[in-house]
């Protein structure tokens, strides 16, 4: 009895592999909508059911994302990274999956040598039109055959508004974080610096007058032993959540800041009282650097069409100023400053004047150099 | 141990065989043959209804999507009547079966490791060879082997594997874009592959960065440790003299803060120790208003209100690394320190009170000799962790100091070095690897003792 009703499951089981028409090839027939580079004919691509999108934590109005999703009925997998070495590090360890990732300048130039970016095509990003002339064709990706610029800053000093020495001395140079003198004043408020190897030593060499990309051995060793006898002097070292843990909180009286969490602090701490918020930003005199994270789709994602089409869609100028607005970095689209909030407009921390402008610099691809950047750090940090 | 029995069993396989039924080695080979036609079956009916039942589709699948459509069928077919047959025909105790399980046991294998090496599917193949293997065993009544299958197979993917990779990476060096790359192979030059090792251990530009970040590291590790044990040992000594209904309520007491994730408690630390926390604004608030009331009337008050004027820097220093880490790892010194405790014979204590031996005495010859397993065992437990700290150091120091843990992060995703992380890690083991054979050592010899 029992062998009869094996031996019938087991006939039925090879009947129904043998028809084998139900599944259509199984998953295999889910490429069809995955890799949609046939049809690139068509205004409208047909777009994927799902985009997955790895961005810095905090760097988009995520009502976007909602809205995207239910205009185009493309379901949005959002996930979030803290450095861009984080970013590279988990594409180069095989992660697939991620569609579209945000980049910053440096990196995108060594992703782009990896091989690890897609070549994308302009005409199917037409709100490419809205970017400012300025920042297409920047020298890390020429042409933009690979990423569209998202939003750009620099890299300056936030302080505590109301603290009798700086509304005395409103601190306008890196001195204010490397000097040792200066730094005895109001060292026992706290001060924090970026716990980002090619920021902090990039502000020393503002400082000390060298290039902020320098490889030159002696300089950076200048730049360590400034970092190293200003450091007795600093609190933390943190680029993660400074801006809530730190600024906000009152824990530091001055850090080293990206301009939009600055901005960030500033508009959390306002009061309508006085028509002002508690932290100003500055950038230094010596010079700053001035960064663009870039929006790129990876290599390996499966998806193109739909990851341009909500390129297209973060290039609106409507969508363009409402990511400035909520995260207060600059745009770079020049359609979106008609939506931009005008207090952000206005603000020189944000969009510097000309003549600080000229002073900033990109900081690019070391090479080689990283390896005496990496030694310094550990000395640094081993200190 | 475990491994010793493994072989003596493997020496010589004890006759289970029963009077009536089959061989419950046999027994076992067929649930798991079974078991393996159940996992088939399931696949393939997720294959077929692919497209009805939109499944969210398995790396294997995906996988296997890229071979012609027929294919995936004959697998999934063919692997489960092969399972079926061989599971129903070992329960019936039929004789071909044994001959039949093992050719499909060593098919499996291969096919496991063939399509690991097309398709690079990971998790298909591992559990392929998993159920293969098993069967293997069985169907060769390795008895030892077979008990200890689950475990060793688990060790030998999770553990062995990739401490096998790691070494390899290690033996590479980094290219320019942060890929690894290995020098080629010189008979008269092997000391190339082992570079990173030297210049973990070399001076650079003068320093010794590496060391002193490592003996910094094993310091705090080693201090933290005593901390623990002075701390810890009175306090497993008074849980295990309590009375016994009150005991196992105390260690549970000292377990609670498990319940809550490391990190949560650690930043949670942090709102109590910071500046605006709640430690500092009793002080500067609090007690700096009622010391400003009192100031006229004494000079305590005075200095009190002038000492209050400040805040304590409680966070994001030396000492809070060290209250964190000593907060953290308190727990695993108690409880083994406790179970020691709590078998010991206490009327040896008495006797030798009983002989004129003082308190000291008896500490000390007595005491201390019977629960070292317990202090060797609380110490291993404590000290390799904070040899790895990573969190603690980070967020509790302010990430102004690297340890260890910090560097081989650092390693891994600034620099992307991964050869010399890889280089450190294996250093790391090496020393834990030393902390933990002293702990056996110390074991083996109060065993031998007693």
């Amino acid at each position: 009895m029992k062998k009869k009703w094996v031996i019938l499951l087991v006939t039925a089981v090879l009947l129904l592999a043998a028809c084998g028409g139900g599944p259509g090839g199984g998953p295999g027939s889910e490429s069809s909508t995955g890799g949609d580079a046939a049809d690139n004919t068509d205004a409208v691509p047909q777009l994927a059911d799902q985009l997955s999108v790895y961005n810095w934590a905090d760097y988009i109005d995520e009502d976007l994302l909602k809205q995207y999703e239910a205009e185009y009925g493309v379901k949005i997998i959002y996930d979030t990274f803290a450095s861009n070495e984080d970013l590279l590090a988990k594409l180069q360890a095989g992660a697939t999956g991620y569609d579209v990732i945000v980049p910053s300048d440096y990196m995108v130039a060594q992703m782009i040598e990896l091989g690890l970016l897609a070549e994308i095509d302009l005409n199917k990003v037409p709100n490419f039109a809205n970017i400012d002339p300025d920042f297409k064709n920047a020298p890390f990706d020429p042409g933009n055959q690979h990423c569209v610029p998202y939003q750009w800053g620099t890299t300056g000093i936030a302080y505590r508004a109301g603290h009798p020495y700086f509304d005395e001395n409103p601190p306008d140079s890196w001195a204010y974080l490397f000097d040792p003198e200066l730094l005895a004043q109001y060292a026992d408020g706290g001060i924090n610096v970026l716990n980002d190897q090619r920021e902090l030593i990039a502000a020393a060499l503002f400082y000390l007058g060298y290039s902020p990309n320098s490889t030159e051995r002696t300089q950076l060793e200048e730049a360590r032993d400034l970092i190293v006898r200003a450091k007795p002097y600093w609190k933390t070292f943190n680029s993660e959540d400074y801006d809530d843990s730190l600024l906000i909180a009152d824990e530091v009286v001055l850090s080293q800041s990206w301009s939009g969490d600055a901005a960030n602090a500033y508009w959390s701490t306002y009061s309508d009282e006085t028509e002002d918020g508690n932290w100003y930003y500055a950038i230094p005199q010596e010079g700053a650097v001035k960064w663009m994270d870039n929006i790129c789709v990876t290599a390996s994602s499966p998806r193109r069409d739909t990851a341009l089409h909500f390129i297209n869609y973060l290039l609106d100028a409507e969508n363009g100023a409402a990511i400035t607005n909520f995260t207060y970095y600059a745009s770079p689209n020049e359609a979106a400053k008609a939506y931009i909030e005008p207090d952000i407009l206005s603000d020189p921390g944000i969009y510097p004047p000309a003549e600080v402008e000229a002073k900033l610099q990109w900081l690019t691809e070391l090479g080689d150099g990283l390896f005496t950047w990496d030694e310094m750090w550990t000395a640094i940090k081993g200190q | 141990m475990a491994l010793s029995t493994t072989e003596e069993q493997t020496a010589a396989p004890p006759r289970v065989v029963m009077e009536a039924g089959i061989d419950p080695l046999w027994k076992m080979a067929a649930y798991v043959s079974l078991g393996g036609a159940a996992l088939w079956a399931f696949l393939l009916f997720r294959w077929m209804t692919f497209s009805s039942f939109g499944w969210t589709p398995l790396g294997a699948e995906l996988a296997l999507s890229k071979w012609p459509p027929i294919l995936p069928y004959l697998i999934y077919g063919g692997l489960l009547v092969a399972d079926l047959v061989v599971g129903v025909g070992l329960l019936r105790g039929m004789k071909w079966a044994r001959g039949v399980g093992l050719a499909t046991a060593v098919f499996a294998i291969l096919l496991a490791l063939v399509y690991f090496l097309l398709l690079r599917e990971f998790w298909g193949a591992t559990i392929i060879l998993a159920l293969a293997l098993f069967r293997l065993l069985l169907l060769t009544r390795q008895v030892g082997w077979s008990l200890a299958y689950p475990a060793a197979f688990w060790l030998g993917i999770f553990f062995i594997a990739p401490m096998v990779v790691v070494f390899v990476v290690s033996l590479g060096e980094r290219t320019r874009l942060g890929t690894v790359a290995y020098p080629p192979f010189e008979l008269n030059n092997i000391g190339i592959y082992f570079n990173d090792y030297v210049r973990f251990f070399s001076r650079i530009s003068g320093e010794f960065i590496y060391l002193r970040i490592f003996s910094r590291s094993v310091w705090i590790a080693v201090l933290n440790t005593i901390i623990c044990l002075v701390i810890g040992y009175p306090f497993a000594y008074w849980i295990a003299r309590q009375p016994k209904k009150y005991r196992s309520m105390l260690i549970f007491l000292v377990m609670i803060p498990f319940w809550t994730n490391f990190l949560v408690r650690t930043y949670a630390w942090i709102l109590i120790l910071r500046d605006s926390g709640l430690i500092n604004n009793f002080w500067t608030i609090t007690l700096h208003q009622q010391a400003l009331l009192l100031a006229d009337n004494s000079a305590f008050f005075a200095w009190l209100a002038e000492a209050t004027s400040r805040k304590l820097p409680l966070l994001f220093n030396q000492p809070a690394v060290m209250m964190g880490l000593f907060y953290g790892y308190l727990p695993f010194m108690i409880l083994p320190l406790y179970s020691n405790l709590e078998q010991l014979d206490w009327n040896l204590l008495e006797a030798a009170a009983d002989l004129g031996a003082n308190a000291r005495q008896s500490f000390m010859r007595i005491l201390l000799p019977l629960s070292m397993p317990g202090i060797v065992a609380g110490s291993v437990i404590v000290f390799i962790p904070s040899l790895g700290a990573y969190v603690t150091p980070d967020l509790m120091g302010g990430a102004k100091v690297s340890l260890l843990g910090n560097l081989l992060q650092q390693q891994f995703m600034t620099v992307r070095n991964w050869p010399f992380g890889s280089a450190i890690g294996f250093i790391m083991m090496a020393i834990m690897l030393a902390a933990t054979l002293v702990y056996f050592r110390t074991l083996a010899k109060n065993q031998q003792m007693t």
